[in-house]
């Protein structure tokens, strides 16, 4: 069986009298230890989508099925599109926060914190607020409080949408280093081509809403990857394109 | 601009520091000269004389304690109860269905009127004036924990959620930690109230306290001993809310980042 399987979902939202389509049947699967990437336009369903493979809402009709392997992990964990890091918690008990609520001995959570503040370059503002720090900064506490709990899939929002292009390439770079140290199955959306293509082993490409699936791509680039390699290869180029043209119409 | 405005600041202190000293020094002036009834008003010297046998008699401490005492326990179990209420009422749809109807119907009685019937139920003792007082406080900081979990981000529940919090955990680790900025809004506004409410409480059946003290001397006409009563309350006021900022950024250190 593959890891997560989207079959024929389809979301319709009720308010007030009148019903919003946001995904007309959905189906796709994502394979074991696979990186997904889905671009669309925005309001055409995405994080609805993720939403629903992460069990916060249910679908309207249609199915998730995610591949239990180890019944101690999580089923998902998520980041989302939103600033979600506690203000209340410093980064070292953000990062704890999934650990500890699973109970996990204190020996163990500080193992699993230390070693995903080390690898997030968080290591030196452990103590710190959110407050103190810069949107890169918070992102990284996002994306290693979901990355510390080790779920079964990875479910990550538009993590770097709202960033500025530099500071989203050192991230979507460290974020490959981290991934491909475990390779936990990922879901990530994004809006941006180029970030979809870089991290992607597939790109899942949506319609405009309700969301279809529109083509499903395969990135036929080795890992690990470099971002100026990966912009110059002929794939991305043709990728690039198939996927923008995808999106235009 | 940058070099001027330290001293501008100085000024303005300066300005805040004389103003109070100027209407002393007024007050004592028009006493001195009959220009002021001290019958009334008595004077700032007069009043100083009158405080050194309240102090070495421990009087004026004795009610003061009383006061705080009885200001403490209030806020303590009114808050507490507040609180506690508040944030359940913030993550359960169906204890704010049950409980707000009560709370809109019976927060715009003004607590004073209510004193006679908490005689009566309590007892001319400890447990009517700590009740009044209780009871005052309760509203207000009920409604600003409310407030503070109702206004929390969804997206903190959601994250919560997704990493499997149950109820309780959502109460510890969410609710309570969230809404702390404004649970201590409250628990300021609830110190104004709790002095205010004091004072009304210990007019009746009441042998000690700061209330007390001023209804004494109105009894007795010593116009210097309530104004060293009105005086205690006004630094007890000032004392408290600098504590209570103090305690504040000690649990809070994150604050603003909400
Ligand atoms: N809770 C909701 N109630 C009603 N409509 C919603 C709700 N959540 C999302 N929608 C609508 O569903 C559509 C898809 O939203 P969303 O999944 O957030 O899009 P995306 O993440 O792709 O930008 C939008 O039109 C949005 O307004
Ligand atoms: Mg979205």
């Amino acid at each position: 069986m593959e890891k997560v399987q989207v079959e024929n979902v389809k979301k319709i939202f009720f308010s007030r009298n009148k019903q919003v389509i946001a995904l007309k049947d959905i189906s796709f699967t994502v394979g074991k230890n696979e990186f997904i990437t889905i671009v669309g336009p925005s309001g055409c369903g995405k994080t609805t989508l993720l939403r629903i493979i992460a069990g916060l809402i249910p679908p309207t009709m249609g199915e998730i099925k995610i591949l239990r392997e180890d019944p101690e992990k999580p089923l998902t964990a998520m980041v989302f599109q939103e600033q979600s890091v506690f203000p209340w918690l410093t980064v070292y008990e953000n990062v704890e926060y999934g650990l500890k609520l699973r109970k996990l001995p204190k020996k163990l959570r500080q193992e699993k914190v230390e070693y995903y503040l080390k690898v997030t370059g968080l290591l030196d503002f452990a103590r710190a607020y959110p407050k103190e720090l810069s949107g890169g900064m918070k992102q990284r506490v996002a994306v290693a409080r979901a990355f510390a709990v080790e779920p079964e899939v990875l479910l990550l929002d538009e993590p770097f949408g709202a960033l500025d292009e530099q500071t989203r390439q050192v991230l979507q770079q460290e974020l490959l280093k981290i991934w491909e140290e475990k390779k936990i199955t990922s879901l990530f959306i994004t809006h941006s081509i180029d970030e979809a293509i870089f991290l992607g082993d597939k790109v899942l490409v949506l319609s405009a809403r309700p969301g279809t699936v529109k083509a499903i791509l395969e990135v036929n680039l080795p890992r690990p990857r470099d971002l100026i390699a990966v912009r110059k290869s002929d794939e991305y180029k043709v990728l690039f394109e198939k996927i923008f043209t995808l999106l235009r119409n | 601009m940058e070099n001027k405005l330290p001293k501008k600041n100085l000024i303005l202190k300066g300005i805040s520091i004389l103003s109070p000293l100027l209407f002393l020094f007024l007050w004592e002036v028009l006493a001195r000269y009959q220009l002021l009834d001290t019958r009334l008003f008595s004077s700032p010297s007069a009043i100083l004389t009158a405080l050194p046998p309240l102090i070495q008699s421990g009087e004026l401490f004795w009610h003061t304690y009383i006061s705080l005492k009885r200001v403490f326990l209030g806020i303590l179990l009114g808050g507490g109860l507040g609180i506690v209420l508040g944030l359940l009422m913030g993550l359960s749809a169906i204890i704010r269905a049950l409980i707000e109807p009560l709370v809109a119907a019976t927060f715009p009685i003004p607590k004073i009127a209510i004193m006679p019937l908490i005689l009566l139920i309590f007892g001319l003792g400890e447990a009517s004036k700590i009740a009044t007082i209780a009871i005052g406080v309760f509203y207000l900081v009920l409604i600003n924990t409310l407030a503070g979990v109702v206004n929390l981000d969804k997206v903190y529940f959601e994250v919560a959620e997704n990493f499997g919090a149950n109820s309780w955990q959502k109460f510890w680790s969410l609710a309570l930690p969230g809404a702390l900025p404004l649970i201590f809004t409250g628990i300021k506004l609830a110190l104004g109230t709790g002095l205010l409410l004091v004072v009304a409480a210990e007019m009746s059946a009441a042998r000690a306290g700061l209330g007390y003290m001023i209804w004494r001397a109105y009894d007795m006409f010593a116009i210097e001993e309530m104004f060293i009563a009105l005086l205690m309350l006004s630094l007890l006021g000032y004392v408290l809310s600098y504590l209570l900022d103090f305690i504040e950024s000690m649990i809070i250190p994150w604050k603003g980042g909400v």
